[in-house]
C-alpha cells in the first residue's frame, strides 16, 4: 500500500515536474525545436500553389532541397511548364522554355512574387535556421484555434541579411511547429501573414506543415495556397541536381 | 503729316549716336521676340508631336484603373472588348466613328537583363509595325537594320540601351519579364534593328517587339494596355473623344475605360500650350523694355530742347501737333528698328530652323519630364513663320511708338512763357 503511494507520489511528482520544465522553455528553446522540425538537410517533394487574386491559377511542381540548394521545375499549368529554378548559395537561376539560356536573378528582383504568387523569390533564398537569423522573446503563452502556443517575437540579428525584419510566430507548444506568422518590414509595416492550416507527421515527433497560406498584405485579396502533395526527408539527391547543366 | 515727318528725320539726325542706340535697342527686342518664339514654336511641335507618337494618339484609351497605375504598368489592367470579347472586337467596332483614321493598339511592360549580380531595367512596348508608320516615327528613328516581322521573336532597341548592354544587330539576348500572371518568365530574341529618335527614355530604356509576340509572351490573347486612336487633323480630338466616349456609353462599357484626348494632358504638355497662347503678351513685354530705352532717349531731347519746343508754342504750334511731332520722332525710330529686327530676327530663324540648335550638352542629365518621361528632344528646330515676323515687327512699332506718348505729353505741357524764360 505505502509502495503504491510512493510510486504514485512519484508519478506526480515527475508530472508536474515535466510541465513544469515545458513552462520553463526559453524563447530559444522554444525555436531551437521548432528549427529541428522545419529545417530541411535533404528533402524531395511535390507541391501545388492556388493563387487566389488578380488572374487566378493553380502552378504545380517537384522539388529537391539539400543544404542550401534547391533546384524546382514547374510541371503545370501550360504556359509555367519547364520553368526551372536553381538556388546554390546566395544565388538564384531560372530557366524558361522560350529562353536559350538560364538567367540570374538579384536585387529588387528577388522581391517578386515566385510564379505570381504571394511567395518571394527571396523567401525561397532563405535557408539558414531561424536561430541563425532572429532573437527570439516569449510574448505570451496563450491558445490558437484550440491549440496551446507560445507567441514569439523575433528581431533580426544585427549583420543578418533576411527577407523580413521582425517575425511574430505562433508555435505549437505540444508540435513546435509554427501555425501562424506575421511578417513585418523594418519600419513596422505588415508585409505577409502566413498560416499553417493542415500539419502533418512524418518521423516520430516531427510535424510540418502540409497545407500553407500566405497573404501578401500590400496587395488587394491576394492569396496563395501551397499544398505538399509528397515529401521525403533525408533523401540522397544526386550532385548533378545543382549544376547550372541540369538547369538547361 | 509730312511736314513732322520732315521734321521728325531731321531731329533724329541731329543726334546720331543717340538715334542709332535706340533703334539697336528694338532691333535688339525684336530679333528676341522672332527668334524666341520660334524656338517655342519649334520645341512645342516636337513635343506635342511626340507626346502624341509615344504616349497617347489623338484620343487614348486605357482601362479606368490602369492611368493611376501606369508607373507600375500593370498588364492585369488591359482593354479586352466592351464583354471581354477581345480587344479585335472592340477595334472593329471603334471603325464605324467618324472622323477616325486609325486605331494603335499597344502593350507596354516591364522587362530586364540580367548580367550576373546586375539587371538592367527595360520597358518593352509591343507595337504593330505595319500600322504603326502611318501613325509614328519609330521606322524613322531606325539608324540600322529593321522593324520586327509580325509574330517574329525580333527586338528593335534604343541605340544607347544597345550600347549599355553591349549588344548589336544580330546578336541574340534573353530578357526576363513579368506576366500578365506577376510571374516572372524569359524568352530569348533577335536584335533585328538599332533606333535612335533623340528622346532620352526612348533611347535609353526601350526595346519594340511585335504586339502578337507579346500577347503570347505575357499570356494576353487579344488584349493590350492601351489604344491609340487617331484622326487626320489633332485639333479634332475633342471631337473625336465625345463620339468615342457616346459610343462607349451605348456599349455600357464608359466606367471601365477612360477616353483621353491628348490635350487633356497636365504637364508639359499644359504649360507649353498655355504658354503658345500668351507668347505675345511676352513679345510685347520684350518690346516694352526696349521701348524705354527710346522713352529715356526723349525725355532727354524733350530737357534739352525745351526752349525750342516752347518757341514752336509761342508760334503757333498747338499741344497736340507737339505731341504728334515727338511721337512720330518715336514711330520713325520704331519702323526702322522693328524693320532691321523683322529681317534679322527671319533670316536667324530660316537658317536654324534647317540646321537646327543642339542641346545635348546642356540637357545631358536634365530630364523635363512629363511623368517620368522625357519627351523634349535636345535637337530644336525653330518654326520660320510669316506670321511670326510680321507680328514682332507690327508690335514693336506699336509698343514703340506708343511708349513715345509719355515725353510727347510732357513736351506738349511746355508753357512758351516758362520756355523762353530759361
Amino acid at each position: 500500500m505505502i509502495k503504491k503511494l510512493v510510486v504514485m507520489l512519484g508519478l506526480i511528482v515527475f508530472m508536474v515536474g515535466s510541465v513544469a520544465q515545458a513552462d520553463d522553455l526559453t524563447a530559444d528553446e522554444i525555436i531551437e525545436r521548432v528549427d529541428d522540425n522545419q529545417f530541411v538537410e535533404s528533402a524531395y517533394l511535390e507541391a501545388r500553389m492556388i493563387i487566389e487574386g488578380r488572374r487566378s491559377r493553380e502552378n504545380a511542381m517537384y522539388v529537391f532541397i539539400q543544404d542550401n540548394n534547391s533546384f524546382m521545375e514547374f510541371t503545370a499549368p501550360p504556359q509555367e511548364r519547364g520553368t526551372k529554378y536553381l538556388k546554390r548559395g546566395d544565388e538564384l537561376r531560372m530557366y524558361f522554355p522560350e529562353a536559350e539560356e538560364a538567367v540570374i536573378i538579384s536585387g529588387h528582383a528577388l522581391q517578386e512574387g515566385l510564379a505570381g504568387s504571394d511567395f518571394s523569390y527571396q523567401d525561397m533564398m532563405e535557408s539558414e535556421k531561424l536561430t541563425e537569423l532572429y532573437d527570439y522573446e516569449i510574448v505570451e503563452k496563450t491558445e490558437l484555434e484550440g491549440r496551446p502556443v507560445y507567441i514569439l517575437q523575433g528581431l533580426l540579428k544585427e549583420g543578418k541579411e533576411a527577407a523580413y525584419y521582425d517575425r511574430k510566430m505562433w508555435i505549437d507548444a505540444e508540435r513546435f511547429t509554427w501555425l501562424k506568422e506575421e511578417l513585418y518590414a523594418r519600419n513596422g509595416r505588415l508585409l505577409k501573414v502566413s498560416e499553417a492550416k493542415e500539419l502533418q507527421e512524418f518521423e516520430e515527433g516531427r510535424w510540418y506543415p502540409v497545407e500553407t497560406v500566405m497573404e501578401d498584405k500590400l496587395l488587394k485579396e491576394s492569396r496563395t495556397i501551397f499544398i505538399i502533395d509528397h515529401l521525403d526527408f533525408g533523401v540522397d539527391i544526386p550532385e548533378d541536381t545543382f549544376s547550372i547543366d541540369a538547369l538547361e | 503729316m509730312k511736314y513732322f515727318f520732315q521734321i521728325a528725320l531731321r531731329n533724329l539726325k541731329r543726334h546720331k549716336l543717340r538715334t542709332v542706340v535706340s533703334v539697336f535697342a528694338i532691333i535688339i527686342a525684336v530679333i528676341i521676340g522672332i527668334f524666341y518664339r520660334a524656338i517655342l514654336l519649334g520645341y512645342s511641335e516636337s513635343t506635342f508631336q511626340n507626346y502624341i507618337e509615344l504616349e497617347a494618339g489623338h484620343v487614348r484609351i486605357v482601362n479606368q484603373e490602369y492611368d493611376r497605375r501606369e508607373r507600375v504598368l500593370p498588364l492585369w489592367l488591359t482593354i479586352n472588348g466592351f464583354e471581354g470579347e477581345g480587344l479585335s472586337g472592340m477595334i472593329s467596332g471603334l471603325d464605324d466613328i467618324k472622323g477616325l483614321k486609325g486605331v494603335l493598339p499597344r502593350i507596354k511592360f516591364g522587362a530586364a537583363y540580367s548580367r550576373g549580380d546586375e539587371m538592367t531595367q527595360l520597358m518593352g512596348w509591343g507595337i504593330e509595325a505595319e500600322y504603326e508608320r502611318m501613325f509614328s516615327s519609330f521606322e524613322d528613328y531606325l539608324t540600322a537594320g529593321r522593324m520586327m516581322e509580325t509574330g517574329s521573336r525580333e527586338i528593335v532597341l534604343g541605340g544607347r540601351l544597345l550600347d549599355e548592354l553591349g549588344q548589336q544587330i544580330g546578336d541574340r539576348i534573353t530578357l526576363v519579364y513579368n506576366t500578365a500572371y506577376g510571374s516572372f518568365s524569359g524568352s530569348t530574341f533577335e536584335i533585328v534593328g538599332r533606333m535612335e529618335s533623340g528622346l532620352a527614355y526612348l533611347d535609353e530604356n526601350v526595346f519594340l517587339l511585335s504586339l502578337d509576340w507579346a500577347q503570347q509572351i505575357l499570356g494576353m490573347p487579344d488584349e493590350a494596355t492601351e489604344l491609340l486612336l487617331f484622326t487626320p487633323d489633332r485639333n479634332q480630338a475633342s471631337s473625336l473623344q465625345k463620339q468615342v466616349t457616346a459610343f462607349f456609353e451605348q456599349k455600357g462599357v464608359v466606367e471601365k475605360y477612360q477616353i483621353n484626348s491628348w490635350q487633356d494632358a497636365g504637364g508639359i504638355i499644359y504649360w507649353l500650350s498655355a504658354y503658345q497662347r500668351m507668347i505675345y503678351i511676352v513679345m510685347a513685354a520684350i518690346s516694352f523694355l526696349a521701348a524705354i530705352v527710346i522713352i529715356n532717349t526723349l525725355v532727354m531731347v524733350v530737357k534739352e530742347r525745351n526752349k525750342e519746343i516752347g518757341t514752336m508754342g509761342a508760334l503757333g504750334m498747338k499741344k497736340r501737333e507737339i505731341l504728334l511731332l515727338l511721337t512720330t520722332e518715336g514711330a520713325v525710330m520704331g519702323v526702322i528698328g522693328s524693320l532691321c529686327g523683322a529681317v534679322i530676327g527671319g533670316l536667324l530663324t530660316w537658317v536654324t530652323s534647317h540646321t537646327g540648335l543642339d542641346f545635348t550638352e546642356v540637357m545631358e542629365g536634365e530630364v523635363i519630364s512629363l511623368g517620368g518621361d522625357s519627351l523634349i528632344e535636345s535637337v530644336v528646330y525653330p518654326v520660320f513663320s510669316l506670321e511670326n515676323i510680321f507680328m514682332a515687327f507690327i508690335i514693336g512699332v506699336i509698343i514703340t511708338t506708343l511708349a513715345c506718348v509719355i515725353p510727347g505729353r510732357t513736351a506738349a505741357k511746355i508753357s512758351p512763357s516758362e520756355a523762353m524764360k530759361d
